[in-house]
């Protein structure tokens, strides 16, 4: 199975915790239609691991799923919410229990694959926090990923895992997504080096993070949080009770110009013109555009420059660029040598640039 | 424009170097076709280093063919290219002057992408010499690419700064679709193994849309032409450089002579079961299973598919071992592997240990799947 553009998801896995059921699912499902994070791309729904039964099958081993919670089998609620064009995604562990408790896929891989995969699982968050210690964690996860594919490589295969190095080996796992710390320490958005991207590619990209919004996040920071993860080709998981966000935070969230970034079919990671904390990263986008973001994550107001040489510009190409502001700012630059963006501590922007013919005597 | 898969072509470099001409590349267009190379996948013909002056026009500031070589301009050429359903490539340097100190493009990437677009170009492979001491090489290398973009004609853009300033950290970011990762091949044995040894834990960047490049392939050379030299290469160390190259995911751009290259090596260059695992739509890269003196590569390809290449790089036959445990198979899993050679059609199964013997500096490309036990 080939992911060529990073995938859309809301995520209750910790805003409900284990504590989901039937009705708080598909309230949250419906409110994805309702709200337009559908509509926007937003594809998956991640229910977390509290489908699950405490423990396996006493004689076969095998998962159970909470059926009482669930009100009915993992398999009715995933064509529930396929009804409704949503994906079901689930938490699950490569050691032997997942973050808060459930049973692992420890040495049941296969078996577990098979589950996932007959009850309409459409995406497997898999954690390994909980794995031996005397286990290498790569042939642990290539395991899985070999495991998905005997099970009819359905399923989406993403990983949060600390393992050092898990950048250059994760492409051959067969794993699809991965996050290098583990779920369970998973606390916003990490700002990727520049080696981690190089290693972020279409088919196995580099997820940023769960973008959690609670009432002590501000459209700032979820901007910052949206912005970075679309300039990275990283999958956008929001993790909250969407059913309960207001107009404008839902209106962020969906933005179709951060999107569109995010989702660009040519799926370049961004490169980092300068770093933080007065940060300018460049994306190459299908057609003859680039995004460029800026973040400014000093504790104060700042003008942040860019210049056209740096993003290839030079004095034979007569061109001067054209920058337009998307995601709620309303700015636009032409020049030739520079712009300057201004922005509050915190803050950041997202413009699209193009390249205009002209004869470019002076700035 | 998304480079999907590795592109696939022939240079000029290999074989002729220098010394080429529009009556060569014909030939080369014809033979390309007529002895089916164009049909296995090879759609690119592409000229490298001298094929243009070493100063520009000085009214259009354009680059000059070089009118020993083309005596009627480069469109004729282009044209005949085209004209046969192929693709047509060219060459560049960041620097102010090429490799073989020629016409670069620095400072005139603009202009040049310009006319490569007017004239057809379809490829321009773009080299790292003779560029400014302080000058760095990941703008110069974005610059091109967003002339490319700008002029308007999808264009694969084949950056060659031979692996050099960790290229593979911010190459794709730039916006190329492929890239060169070591220094020049030799047709020589110790040649092509240092170039892939290199890159076998680099693989993990090489993708769609961006691919690592390990340089034109050297096989069917038999020691003629640029880059040949006085060790003949025996078929089963060119069957290696090729399952490599496949295995790899690396472009396929072949740099032996098509016209005249022996009926065996355009097969083993045209085999169809080889290029569908290089042109694989997951485009994963492999691992090592063994990475010591015995060489086992093995690689998850599309709907659950599972190729495995193992090398002999010793000079003795022997009978190659590899562990289904360490690609992530148990025992409990309730599967097995079966594996076929691709070459050859001898089958293979296993659940805990599988052998497979192999020539001495040979090698063996199987692929297969898990099925039930």
């Amino acid at each position: 199975m080939v992911i060529s553009v990073p995938p859309l998801a809301v995520s209750v896995a910790r805003t409900f915790g284990g504590d989901i059921d039937r009705d708080r699912v598909m309230k949250t499902a419906r409110a994805m239609v309702g709200r337009g994070f559908v509509k926007a791309g937003y594809r998956y729904l991640n229910i977390g691991d509290g489908w699950s039964a405490k423990e396996r099958d006493e004689k076969t081993g095998s998962l159970l799923s909470d059926e009482e919670k669930l009100g009915g089998s993992l398999r009715s609620l995933s064509e529930e919410l396929g009804s409704l064009g949503i994906k079901l995604a689930i938490v699950t562990s490569g050691g032997t229990r997942t973050p808060t408790g459930y049973p692992g896929s420890f040495g049941h891989e296969y078996e577990d694959a098979e589950f996932f995969a007959e009850n309409g699982v459409a995406m497997i968050a898999q954690d390994f926090s909980a794995l031996p210690r005397r286990t290498d964690p790569v042939t642990m996860i290539r395991r899985t990923g070999l495991a998905l594919r005997a099970a009819g490589d359905s399923i989406v295969y993403s990983v949060y895992a600390g393992t050092e190095n898990l950048t250059r080996y994760i492409r051959a796992t067969g794993a699809h997504l991965y996050h290098l710390r583990p779920w369970r320490d998973a606390a916003g958005i990490v700002f990727p080096p520049k080696e981690v991207l190089g290693y972020s590619v279409p088919g196995s990209l580099f997820n940023c993070g769960e973008i959690a919004v609670r009432s002590n996040v501000g459209l700032t920071e979820l901007k910052r949080s949206l912005v970075i993860s679309a300039m990275a080709s990283s999958p956008i998981t929001v993790d909250a009770d969407i059913s309960s966000l207001d107009d404008k935070t839902v209106s962020l969230l969906t933005d179709t110009d951060i999107i569109a970034v995010a989702t660009d079919a040519e799926c370049r990671p961004a490169g980092i013109m300068s770093g933080e904390p007065e940060a300018v990263m460049l994306k190459v986008l299908d057609g003859n555009r680039c995004a460029a973001a800026f973040v400014n994550d000093t504790d104060q107001a700042r003008d942040i420059p860019f210049y056209a040489y740096d993003m290839g510009l030079t004095r034979d190409a007569r061109r001067f660029v054209f920058a337009d502001e998307k995601a709620n700012g309303c700015r636009s630059f032409e020049f030739c040598d520079d712009m300057n963006v201004a922005l509050g501590s915190g803050d950041s922007a997202l413009f699209i640039l193009t390249l205009k013919r002209k004869e470019c005597a002076s700035k | 424009m998304i480079v999907r898969t590795p592109p696939m072509g022939w240079n000029t470099w290999n074989t002729f170097g220098e010394c080429y001409n529009e009556e060569v590349l014909r030939e080369i267009a014809d033979a390309l076709v007529d002895r089916g190379f164009a049909e296995a996948g090879y759609n690119h013909l592409i000229i490298d280093d001298h094929w243009v002056m070493e100063h520009r026009d000085p009214e259009t500031h354009r680059l000059i063919p070089r009118p020993g070589k083309f005596p009627n301009g480069i469109e004729p050429v282009v044209s005949y290219v085209h004209g046969k359903g192929l693709k047509f490539g060219v060459y560049s340097c960041v620097g102010a002057r090429t490799c073989g100190a020629k016409m670069g493009s620095f400072e005139y990437e603009f202009t040049d992408a310009e006319w490569f677009s007017e004239i057809g170009v379809d490829y321009l492979k773009h080299d790292y010499c003779l560029r400014p001491e302080k000058s760095n090489g990941e703008t110069l290398y974005r610059r091109m690419a967003l002339a490319l973009r700008d002029s308007g004609r999808d264009t694969v853009f084949a950056a060659c700064n031979w692996g050099c300033d960790d290229v593979w950290s911010w190459i794709r970011s730039i916006g190329a679709h492929t890239y060169r990762s070591t220094g020049d091949i030799c047709d020589n044995f110790k040649s092509f193994t240092d170039i892939f040894r290199s890159q076998v834990f680099k693989l993990g960047a090489s993708a769609s849309g961006c691919f690592n490049d390990l340089d034109m392939i050297t096989v069917g050379m038999d020691g003629e032409g640029n880059v040949g030299t006085s060790e003949l290469l025996t078929e089963g160390v060119y069957r290696t450089q090729f399952c490599v190259w496949c295995m790899f995911g690396s472009p396929l751009i072949l740099g032996c002579d098509v016209r005249t290259v022996k009926d065996k090596y355009r097969d083993l260059l045209c085999n169809s079961e080889l290029i569908r695992i290089n042109q694989d739509p997951e485009c994963r890269s492999p691992f090592p299973v063994a990475f010591d003196d015995a060489l086992v590569f093995c690689r998850l390809l599309d709907g659950g598919d599972i190729a495995v290449l193992l090398i002999n790089v010793n000079d003795n036959a022997c009978n190659m071992s590899f562990l289904p445990y360490d690609i992530g198979l148990t025992e409990e899993s309730g599967y097995k592997l079966s594996m076929k050679d691709v070459l050859n059609g001898d089958t293979f199964e296993a659940s805990d240990i599988m052998f497979v013997p192999v020539p001495p500096k040979d090698c063996r490309m199987l692929r297969g799947r898990l099925v039930r036990k």
